[in-house]
Formats: structure tokens, sequence, C-alpha cells
């Protein structure tokens, strides 16, 4: 009972560390330089996007609500980031790749679905200029601190699918690839483990 | 010698099938949903990123342009998912998520490069609902067949 308990474990801290990590650091990288550009305020605005026009009156908890929400958003992308990590493994194969495209995606999803649809109702056109600008801050800000933090704290953690490629049988874990980082190769290790 | 030549030779015919195939079977659906939604005249459009305001005369010659410059532009694409799926295997693997994928990217490579510095000079900002709509039509009319079709020519 306790040797299965052991590996689950390591796998729930790991998945909490990946998302814990990537998430907050996401989040605070991605919050400053807009606070740095626009003010303060913007918090404001992201505190909008759920209470809506009452988020104006600029109160201390109204500043803690925008703070929540954007660190909410950023563990929950995280938490998406690396469950699909888990079922497609080439992600975790390629975190640069996959961090830029994920970041991108963030942007997309952000621009076109969330604030639509939130109290903001942002349905305005965006210039080809401020979308270049977000989709580039997205991407460096967002999408690689995420995939490198998944990558770092989920390469060892067992996955929901085989950890084998669909083609060749092999497994596609870099981490069990690499022949300086698997323990395997290591003749002293065998031995110990042996 | 002749031995050493056929699979090479057979490599390089599932090559061209695979970026053909993918490439016009793409570029068929796109402008076919393209011409039901905007009507047919869209092809100008087309024409016009290259040759500009001649393109409004209409004519045999500026529609067939537009559709052989929709087709080129179609298989450059393809060859593009061709040559990276031989470094990333897992995009013939994963073909259906790589797909979608790989459409939202050529929209947003059309929206963001190639229509502004077109003869079009597309530079108005990007209203929601078209974004939308082009991510959502290129992922599925473009991306999918693509990826298909170089997964099933050229494994």
């Amino acid at each position: 009972m306790i040797e299965q308990a052991g590996p689950r474990q390591t796998a729930t801290r790991n998945a909490l560390l990946a998302i814990g990590v990537g998430g907050f650091i996401a989040g605070t990288i991605s919050l400053l330089p807009v606070c740095i550009q626009f003010g303060w305020q913007i918090i404001l605005s992201i505190a909008g996007g759920l209470i809506g026009d009452k988020a104006g009156q600029g109160e201390p908890a109204i500043y803690l609500l925008g703070i929540f929400l954007h660190f909410f958003i950023c563990f929950s992308v995280a938490a998406i980031y690396y469950a699909a990590s888990r079922r497609l493994l080439f992600i975790n194969q390629y975190p640069l790749l996959s961090g830029l495209y994920f970041g991108a995606t963030v942007r997309l999803v952000m621009n076109y679905i969330v604030l639509p649809l939130s109290a903001l109702h942002a349905t305005d056109p965006i210039p080809i200029k401020e979308f270049w600008w977000g989709l580039f801050e997205k991407v460096i800000l967002v999408g690689l601190p995420i995939a490198y933090s998944v990558w770092w704290f989920g390469r060892s953690t067992p996955t929901g699918a085989s950890g084998k490629s669909r083609a060749t049988g092999e497994s596609t874990d870099a981490f069990e690839k690499a022949p300086a980082l698997s323990f395997a190769n290591k003749p002293e290790v065998k031995e110990e483990i042996g | 010698m002749i031995e050493q030549e056929a699979p090479q030779q057979m490599e390089t015919n599932n090559t061209l099938l695979a970026i053909g195939v993918a490439g016009l079977v793409g570029a068929a659906l796109d402008l076919l949903q393209a011409c039901i939604l905007a009507g047919h005249d869209i092809i100008l459009v087309i024409t016009y990123g290259l040759v500009g305001e001649r393109a409004l005369k209409g004519g045999f010659g500026n529609y067939a342009l537009g559709v052989l410059l929709h087709v080129i532009i179609s298989l450059i694409f393809a060859t593009f998912y061709y040559a990276v799926s031989r470094k990333l295997r897992f995009m013939t693997e994963y073909w259906f998520v790589c797909g979608l994928c790989f459409g939202a990217a050529v929209h947003l490579v059309m929206m963001l490069f190639v229509l502004p510095w077109s003869a079009l000079h597309q530079y108005d900002p990007i209203t929601i609902r078209g974004m939308r709509y082009g991510l959502l039509i290129h992922m599925i009319v473009f991306g999918l067949p693509v990826a298909y079709g170089i997964r099933r020519f050229a494994k």
C-alpha cells in the first residue's frame, strides 16, 4: 500500500510544483511590465472583467481581486498545459516550440473568447501592431515559463498515456531517452538498484 | 546502382504526392468556402494582392491568376508542413492536433505578414468576429486536410 502510494505522491507533488511554479512565474512577469507600462490601474481592469463597472471604485479589495483573478488565470492555463503534456508527449519533448505556440494560443483565447465574454465586453477590433505586441508578450512571458516549468518538474512524472510513440513504440520521454541523464545507464546506480 | 536508386525515387514520388495532394485539397476546400461565404469575386481580391487595382477589371486572366496564386500559397504551406514534419515526427503521428494548430498558424501568418505586405496593404484592425471565423475555418478546411494528406502519403 505504501509502496504504491510513493510514486503517486511524487507525481502529485511534481504536478503541483510544475503548475505552481509555472503559473506563478508567468503571472508575475506578465503583470509587472503591464503595470509599469500602464500604471497600477490596469489591475482594476482585470477585476472589471468579473465585476464590471464597480471595479472603477478602486478600493484595495478590488486591487486584490484583480491580482487574484490574474494569478487564477495563469494557474489555470498552466494546469491545462500540464494536463495536455500528459497526453501529448511531444509537448514535453519540445518545450521551446510548445511554449511559443502555447503562449500564442493563450493570447488568442484571451482576446477572442475570454475578454469578449467577460464583463468588459471587449469587442473592439484590435490594431495589427497591438495584436503583434500582445502576441509577442504572451509568447515570451507566459508560454515559455509555463512550458519550461512543466518540462522541468513534470519530465520524470509517469504519464497518463503509455509514454511510447504510436509509430515506433519507442519511449518518447526526452528525460528517459537522454543517456547523460538516465540513471539506468550508470552501472553504479544499476548495482544499487539491483 | 539501380537497386539503390529505386527507394530514393519512391521517396521523392511520395514527397511530391503528399505535398501535391495535401496542398491541392487544402487549396480547393479553402477556396470553396471563401467563394460560398464571400462570393466568387473573392478570387479577384487574391489577384489584387499581387497586381493591385488592375485586378478589379475582372476577366478570365485575373480570375485564373487569383486561383493560381491561391494554389501556389497553399502548396508552399503544404511543403513547409512536410519539411518540418520530417524533423518533428510527432506532426504526422498526432496529425489531428498538429493540423488544427497548423491551420491557426497559417491564418495568423496570412493576417500578420502576407496581407499587410501584399499590394492589398491590409493594415485595418482585426475584428473579433473576423479573427474567430478565420481561425476556425483555416483550422478545419486547410490545416486538417494538409496534415492528413502529409500523414497519408508521406508518413
